[in-house]
């Protein structure tokens, strides 16, 4: 009796013996469906090994470039091992010999004879002529061919697309303006050296730090490139001030030094020294009210209220010596004129003029005056702390304007010496309004004189003193 | 290659030489025309009763009066020469008209029970209208038809054989009928469904026949010609794979199967043999030496139409049991085994 037949599964022993004429026709059908269950199972993983070695690939591409032939075997291995377990999973649909038999017969149309002459009932069919177009299954080659088309269009593209690696990418890292490096650089000098309080060198890093908020496309722009060129320069100006201050502040604390010294002969010594001790304290006033403090030795020294001698002593050598510290800090910067620094470096007396010497009389620097202070010109009686208007509070004032319909409100810092970095100098209420109308600008019979267009001259006002040579060389031709 | 061992050799199958085949296919194609000459344009109708005949089941025919079901049957019988009987079932016919009654009889001075046979006591017993007998006499019937025998009074009385039963039934007037219950339908091989005659039919009709005058029928063989091809149908190899394919169509219809909505009562084991038996006795009839999964599908409509319950809502619907059918062979192929995408089932 014949045995129970299960589909998928090898014909019981004795029972089914496919054979003849047939046999490889049997093999090829099944081979052809078993391949077919292997590659849908399979091109799913092609797929995702052709996602990843593309990602890879180019990941390779940019980093480092000895790595793509390590990723081309990855890709290879990767693609030998998943197929290795598509085979494994597709294994228990593979079809059976007396399966492809079945299907075979019945496509063929042969009535079973094929079970029938498997058992031995009946001769082997004869194969009809027309079996390749009655083969009961075909490819359907659009999906395969389409998806490994599209893993190796997507890995052609990963390895011959351009990439650029990642060391020209670090190469080519935007720097800070060259400016707001060089106010770095100062402002870490000048911390090293304890030049400058902490709080005043963490003022200037924080517009740095505003300055860097930006972009770092747009750090070379005009915009960018002035505030960092406009912060340097208020910088510099901040430490020759200071550096001034320092100077006129330890020249006015030998003086009182030296006044208290000297016992008061008469009425007009004990004036000199009140008038010393005031020139004293007023450079001490200034050295508090300026946009940068001093270090912390010279700031506490000066703090100090009820001087003796030995204190007066004491602070303008703090002060001498901060001015010096600050000369230190930025001795290696090429970037910084040290001439805009004071350069009193002793405690001479010379640095106020006794107004008795022949050079005194022919104007020239006091000859007691010490070398340093006479090579940078600056001493006592042309432009000291007691010159000049005094103290420049910020002032505010209504301001007509032939533009707007009220009067714009404007605050003025009528000392720009003495302004802080960054320190507003004018605000205006008020925007950019360029004139709709142009002016047409005088005219003489009918002639006109000049055609320039409302807001023409803020903008060339604009540029920077190169650009602006470079407009006037173009159009002086 | 692999050939045929020495176990299979030692349990070979039951099978029939191809000469045997084609002799029976010429008898079954001589059989064919004759009856084709009784019943014009019935052709399938013709094949299926023969496949019926052969498989040694009993056929219910349906189909409206007058097309011809009676004279195919009488056509049957004497092309095969054999005894026929007409029983018209009326609601008040009772078994024993059927079957045969004990009749008190005297004879030499003893009174003694005879059993008088009854009008299945036939080789081809036409059983018009049945729906209108009790189900009493249905049931009396085909138990008779199904066990070949008839017992009374302690006795039991084979009916000759070959024996057919071909029972009609009246798709219209069904009031005042007893429609088959499911078990006695289930001992029908074939449920046949008699179409209307078509013009060129009923012109051939009108111009051969006659009221009341029956057809020539050449006779084809006889009884025992008939049981040596009865006997070479059951000699006709069954295929491993036909035979599975049978089982899953059988399957298929009962309740619960994916194939099997709308089903309320699917098909009994003895319909899988109805398939097998009818499938070797097509297959024969073509002249072939084995069944084939096209012999199945030619006979599962016929064989299961009958032997599938729908259920009411299926009905409501419009779902008919030759629709499941269809539909139950469109989705089990021989081939048990589903295809990759990758390769197409294109020609299959």
């Amino acid at each position: 009796m014949p045995q129970p037949f299960a589909p998928g599964s090898p014909p019981a022993a004795g029972s089914v013996v496919t054979a003849g004429p047939w046999g490889w026709r049997i093999g090829l059908l099944r081979t052809q469906i078993n391949a077919g269950w292997w590659l849908s199972i399979w091109l799913p993983f092609v797929l995702g090994v052709g996602i990843a070695g593309t990602f890879a690939l180019v990941c390779a591409r940019w980093q480092a470039a000895g790595l793509v032939p390590w990723v081309w075997t990855g890709i290879g291995v990767a693609l030998a091992a998943t197929a290795a377990a598509a085979w494994f999973i597709a294994r228990s649909r593979f079809e059976s010999q007396a399966s492809a038999q079945v299907l075979l017969e019945d496509a063929l149309g042969l009535h079973a004879r094929l079970s029938a002459a498997a058992v031995g009932v009946g001769p082997w069919p004869t194969p009809p002529a027309d079996l390749s177009r009655r083969w009961p299954v075909a490819w359907r080659w659009g999906r395969p061919v389409g998806l490994v088309s599209l893993v190796a269009a997507m890995l052609t593209a990963a390895a011959i697309m351009p990439v650029a690696s990642a060391r020209g990418l670090a190469r080519q890292v935007i720097e800070k303006p060259t400016d707001a490096a060089v106010v770095e650089r100062w402002v870490d000098s000048l911390r090293k050296e304890q030049a400058i309080d902490e709080h005043s060198a963490e003022s200037i890093e924080q517009k740095i730090d505003d300055l860097l908020q930006r972009p770092r496309d747009r750090w070379y722009e005009h915009a960018s490139l002035e505030a960092a060129a406009s912060l340097r320069e208020q910088t510099a100006a901040d430490i020759a001030a200071l550096s001034r201050t320092l100077a006129e502040a330890a020249a006015a604390a030998s003086a009182v030094s030296r006044s208290m010294d000297e016992k008061p002969t008469d009425l007009s010594s004990a004036e000199q020294n009140a008038a010393a001790a005031a020139a004293l304290e007023s450079a001490l006033a200034a050295l508090a009210a300026g946009p940068m403090q001093a270090g912390q030795d010279a700031t506490t020294k000066g703090q100090q209220a009820g001087r003796s001698p030995e204190q007066a002593k004491a602070l303008a050598a703090a002060l001498r010596e901060n001015a010096n510290r600050l000369r230190r800090a930025l001795a290696e910067s090429e970037e910084f004129d040290l001439t805009t620094l004071a350069t009193c470096e002793s405690d001479c007396d010379g640095c106020q003029p006794c107004g008795t010497c022949a050079a005194c009389r022919a104007g020239r620097p006091c000859a007691s005056a010490c070398d340093a202070c006479k090579a940078a010109g600056r001493l006592a009686g042309k432009g000291g702390v007691s010159r000049g208007p005094g103290s420049a509070p910020l002032t505010f004032t209504e301001r007509e304007s032939r533009v707007a319909t009220r009067p714009e409100q404007v605050a003025q810092q009528v000392d720009p010496e003495r302004a802080a970095a960054g320190e507003v100098l004018e605000v205006i209420d008020g925007g950019d309004e360029p004139e709709v109308a142009p002016f047409e600008g005088p005219q003489a019979g009918g002639a006109v004189a000049d055609p320039g267009r409302g807001g023409a001259a803020a903008r060339i006002d604009n540029l920077l003193p190169a650009e602006q040579d470079s407009v006037r060389r173009f159009f002086s031709r | 290659m692999p050939t045929t061992t020495d176990a299979a050799a030692a349990a070979s199958p039951p099978q029939i030489t191809e000469d045997e085949a084609r002799g029976a296919a010429a008898s079954v194609a001589h059989l064919r025309r004759v009856l084709g000459g009784v019943l014009f344009g019935q052709d399938d109708l013709i094949d299926m009763v023969i496949v019926g005949l052969l498989a040694r089941g009993h056929i219910l025919l349906e189909g409206l009066p007058g097309l011809g079901k009676t004279e195919l049957v009488k056509g049957l019988a004497r092309a095969l020469d054999l005894a026929n009987k007409r029983v018209q079932f009326t609601p008040d016919l009772l078994p024993g008209d059927i079957t045969g009654n004990p009749v008190l009889e005297e004879a030499d001075g003893r009174r003694r029970f005879t059993f008088h046979q009854g009008p299945v006591f036939t080789n081809i017993l036409l059983a018009d209208e049945l729906n209108r007998a009790s189900p009493k006499t249905q049931s009396a019937l085909l138990e008779a038809m199904q066990e070949r025998s008839v017992t009374g009074m302690g006795q039991t009385h084979p009916l000759p054989r070959p024996v057919v039963g071909l029972a009609t039934q009246n798709p219209s007037e069904l009031e005042g009928t007893y429609p088959l219950p499911e078990a006695q339908l289930d001992r029908f091989l074939f449920k046949l469904d008699v179409p209307g005659a078509d013009v060129d039919t009923l012109e051939r009709i009108v111009l051969d026949r006659e009221i009341g005058v029956a057809p020539d029928v050449a006779r084809v063989f006889d009884a025992a010609g008939l049981e040596a091809l009865l006997d070479l149908v059951r000699r006709v190899y069954m295929p491993v794979p036909v035979a599975n394919f049978i089982a899953r169509l059988v399957a298929g219809t009962q309740p619960g199967a994916a194939t099997a909505a709308g089903v309320k009562f699917g098909a009994s084991p003895r319909a899988a043999l109805a398939l097998a038996a009818a499938s070797k006795a097509r297959g024969l009839a073509a002249g072939r030496i084995n069944a084939a999964y096209e012999d199945v599908r030619a006979v599962a409509a016929p064989v299961l139409r009958h032997r599938v319950v729908l259920d009411y809502a299926a009905r409501l619907e419009g779902l008919t049991t030759d629709r499941l059918v269809t539909r139950l062979l469109e989705a089990i192929p021989a081939h048990d085994s589903a295809l990759p995408t990758s390769l197409a089932a294109a020609k299959v």
